[in-house]
């Protein structure tokens, strides 16, 4: 046996693992893989039944049930859009940006929220273009394992030079995307829901914030039932905690 | 001047530093609580660091009681902690009292040997009969505190076990069946007094508990002890008896009827409660957490006060927040209101029944005032370019695909209905690569170790070097295999080729035939 055919060999569980998590998550595209989850709890099925009736505000509870329920994000993706067609825009910025978190590939959240005036800062995988494409989703899975293999052998058979070269170029090829991606879905962002204040330390009014308004959060923990964040102009506030929602 | 000053400066240091040198006598009389009448009890005065001997103590008068100093007995105690040594001495006393109830004892006067004198506290005590029911080596008695209460009041199941001697392995008694315990046991010892003025030992138990049914509740059993007997070291044996516990009965009544509020749910008092806010003022916009604590006992029972509040203030229940004590019970609200002013959060009151009053109650929290003030805000105008005449008006649907009622909006695009794929977790590829180094790096490494690559074979390259006519090659091959033989044949054929090759190479002849001899070599590696 080669020296190739055992990278290779390397390379087979992780990539049968990776086809298994595609298929559990529901990567076939065509069905609805969240429907069965909703009836499993108790949530009735036609979510969108009263949104396409003009009655956007009913469905959105709904959504935003099933969005907690499965973490989707696609889920999250349409329970902003219920909330933007019912005239909630803190609630709908807060769905979108976490839609945008679930999967910082997808152009949909993002375009959303330029919709409604909100647009996100340049993100990491629009940054890398063209060049996150081939590790983007389930292909940077798939790069990174035969990177990972070929690495793995040549650097051991290190006659093999040819090996750890193409594992490193491939390695190359997925790295961008890859990373892009793990670093949008760690942004820190957070969203006012409602119309609020924005407050210094002594808790005097600074500037009004109204609902919708994006921001970073800047330390985990709360501080006086206010969470510390940085406004998109860099300035560093405290909002009340019950006025802003994180991802 | 200045000198003299100096001199008595320096005499009064060492007037101070020689007083504080000597140590502080302390006297204090030791009598048993009670004093059995007409029986004389042992005590003792207890005379800490005195400055010298006693030689006489003179006893006040003291209607009803006589106290005499035996000839013998005293002893004497020292104890050096961090370098100072401490002398107690201990002269006896007994003391025979005759007038029941609180006897006045005045000080005690201890005459020293140095001439100076030293005084015992004042001190009261009481001449009571012993208990009549010690007699024997053991009793024992189970009693309810209060004997009679109502369900979920609470309790104490007091069990005294008394010992002439020796000593219990295990409790006679348990907590009635249905009892709720409302703490861990409690274990005390101390002393009491038989008629005659003999001293007993005795272990309390103490189990607070309560009863959540209605009616009698009866404690009974029998406690075993056991005693040492024996007339020394090697004759000790241990002597066990049983003494029956009389019964004890807790009545528990129901809870009255009458005057029961609607919304009681089973409290029993005492309780407190009380409402705070975390701040008192806050800008609009801005939301407060109320906090009402309710202490008292089964706050468990208790569900979320019903909040009656003014317009315009939204409450968010929380969770419970971390109460002291499992005693107490914290109810927590965020709080938003909508606009400015002082809103005010009216008192709650929650119902419980009053043991000692036997009727119900109402703990009330006091109303708490939240300043609302306006903050900064700014009117911002937004103005769009107005479209050209006949152009389209914006479409404002509320159907799915293009929601409305968001002001300055673009067009939002159709909802995905869950058929979009679901991208893998940013962390996956970093994991399945790291998983495909190691793997890669493991497979090489076995193949290392289980496919080496064999040795030359020697036998193979002498046939190859025949079979091609290269004669100072075969001689070579033939020479590297000589180590690996091992038989006489194998020694045989070898010398047998080696000579050939050398008459061919240097005699001028033809190489014989060697397939014989290769028969025998050509295996060999």
């Amino acid at each position: 046996m080669t020296d190739f055919k055992m990278a290779a060999l390397a390379a087979l569980p992780a990539l049968a693992v990776a086809f298994l998590l595609a298929m559990v998550t529901g990567l076939s595209a065509g069905t609805d893989p969240l429907e069965p989850s909703v009836h499993e709890h108790g949530l009735p099925a036609d979510l969108y039944g009263p949104w396409s009736q003009g009655r956007p505000a009913e469905s959105l509870d709904l959504l935003l049930g099933r969005a907690k329920t499965t973490d989707r994000w696609d889920a999250w993706y349409d329970a902003g859009l219920a909330a933007a067609a019912a005239g909630d825009k803190g609630q709908a910025v807060s769905c979108l940006v976490t839609a945008h978190r679930r999967n910082p590939a997808a152009a949909e959240p993002r375009d959303a929220l330029r919709a409604l005036d909100v647009p996100l800062p340049a993100t990491w995988v629009e940054r890398a273009g063209p060049l996150g494409i081939p590790g983007s989703g389930w292909a940077g899975v798939v790069l990174f394992a035969v990177a990972g293999s070929l690495i793995g052998f040549g650097a051991i058979r290190w006659r093999r030079k040819g090996l750890f070269i193409v594992g490193a170029g491939v390695a190359l090829l997925a790295a961008p995307g890859v990373f892009a991606a793990l670093r949008d879905a760690e942004v820190p962002w957070a969203t006012v829901v409602h119309d609020t204040q924005a407050l210094d330390s002594t808790g005097a009014p600074v500037r009004p914030l109204p609902a919708g308004t994006l921001v970073r959060q800047e330390q985990a923990e709360p501080w006086a039932g206010r969470t510390v964040v940085r406004l998109l102009d860099g300035q560093v506030v405290l909002v009340a905690q019950a006025d802003a929602e994180t991802h | 001047m200045v000198i003299a000053w100096q001199r008595w400066a320096w005499a009064v240091t060492l007037v101070v530093l020689a007083l504080s040198a000597i140590p502080a006598a302390e006297v204090v009389l030791n009598l048993p609580d009670p004093l059995i009448p007409n029986v004389q009890m042992p005590g003792d005065i207890q005379v800490t660091d005195a400055p010298s001997t006693v030689v006489n103590i003179t006893f006040p008068s003291i209607p009803g009681m006589t106290i005499d100093v035996p000839d013998e007995g005293g002893s004497v105690q020292t104890t050096v902690v961090n370098g100072k040594a401490t002398t107690t001495r201990g002269i006896p006393l007994l003391v025979t009292a005759r007038v029941l109830g609180l006897n006045h004892i005045p000080p005690i006067t201890l005459h020293l040997k140095d001439g100076s004198i030293l005084q015992t506290q004042a001190l009261d005590v009481r001449v009571e009969h012993g208990n009549p029911n010690l007699a024997g080596e053991a009793y024992a008695e189970a009693a309810f505190q209060p004997p009679a209460i109502v369900p979920g009041e609470p309790a104490k199941l007091v069990y005294r076990i008394y010992l002439k001697r020796g000593n219990v392995e295990s409790v006679g008694i348990e907590p009635p069946a249905g009892a709720i315990l409302l703490g861990e046991r409690q274990v005390a010892r101390g002393r009491s007094y038989d008629k005659d003025g003999g001293q007993w030992a005795v272990i309390t138990l103490t189990w607070p508990l309560t009863i959540a049914t209605p009616g009698e509740y009866r404690v009974e059993g029998q406690q075993d002890f056991h005693i040492a007997v024996g007339d020394g070291f090697f004759d000790t044996r241990v002597q066990r008896g049983r003494v029956p516990v009389a019964p004890t009965v807790l009545l528990v009544k129901p809870l009255p009827t009458e005057g029961r509020p609607d919304d009681f749910t089973g409290l029993i008092g005492p309780l407190a409660f009380t409402a705070e806010l975390d701040r008192p003022h806050i800008s609009t916009g801005e939301g407060v957490e109320l906090r009402m604590t309710v202490a008292g006992r089964q706050v468990d029972l208790l569900k979320a006060p019903a909040l009656a509040l003014p317009a315009g203030v939204q409450a968010y229940p929380k969770d419970d927040g971390k109460s002291a004590d499992r005693n107490s019970r914290i109810f927590r609200w965020d709080l938003v209101p909508s606009a400015a002013g002082e809103v005010v959060i009216p008192a709650v009151s929650i119902p419980y029944f009053d043991p000692e009053t036997r009727i119900y109650r109402r703990a009330e929290s006091k109303a708490v005032t939240l300043t609302v003030v306006p903050g900064r805000t700014r009117e911002l105008t937004i103005t769009a370019p107005v479209p050209p005449p006949g152009t389209a008006p914006p479409d404002t649907s509320a159907s799915p695909a293009q929601p409305a009622g968001m002001p300055h909006q673009g067009r939002l695009a159709a909802p995905l209905r869950g058929i979009a794929k679901q991208p893998p977790s940013p962390h996956l590829p970093l994991l399945v690569g790291g998983a495909c180094l190691a793997a890669g790096g493991l497979l090489a490494g076995l193949r290392l170790l289980l496919l080496r690559r064999p040795a030359a074979n020697r036998g193979l390259a002498l046939t190859r070097a025949l079979a091609v006519g290269d004669l100072p090659a075969a001689s070579l091959a033939l020479a590297s295999l000589r180590p690996a033989l091992t038989t006489a044949s194998e020694q045989a054929a070898a010398k047998a080729l080696d000579e050939a090759i050398d008459r061919a190479r240097f005699g001028g002849q033809a190489l014989t035939d060697p397939t014989h001899w290769l028969r025998e070599l050509e295996n060999l590696r």
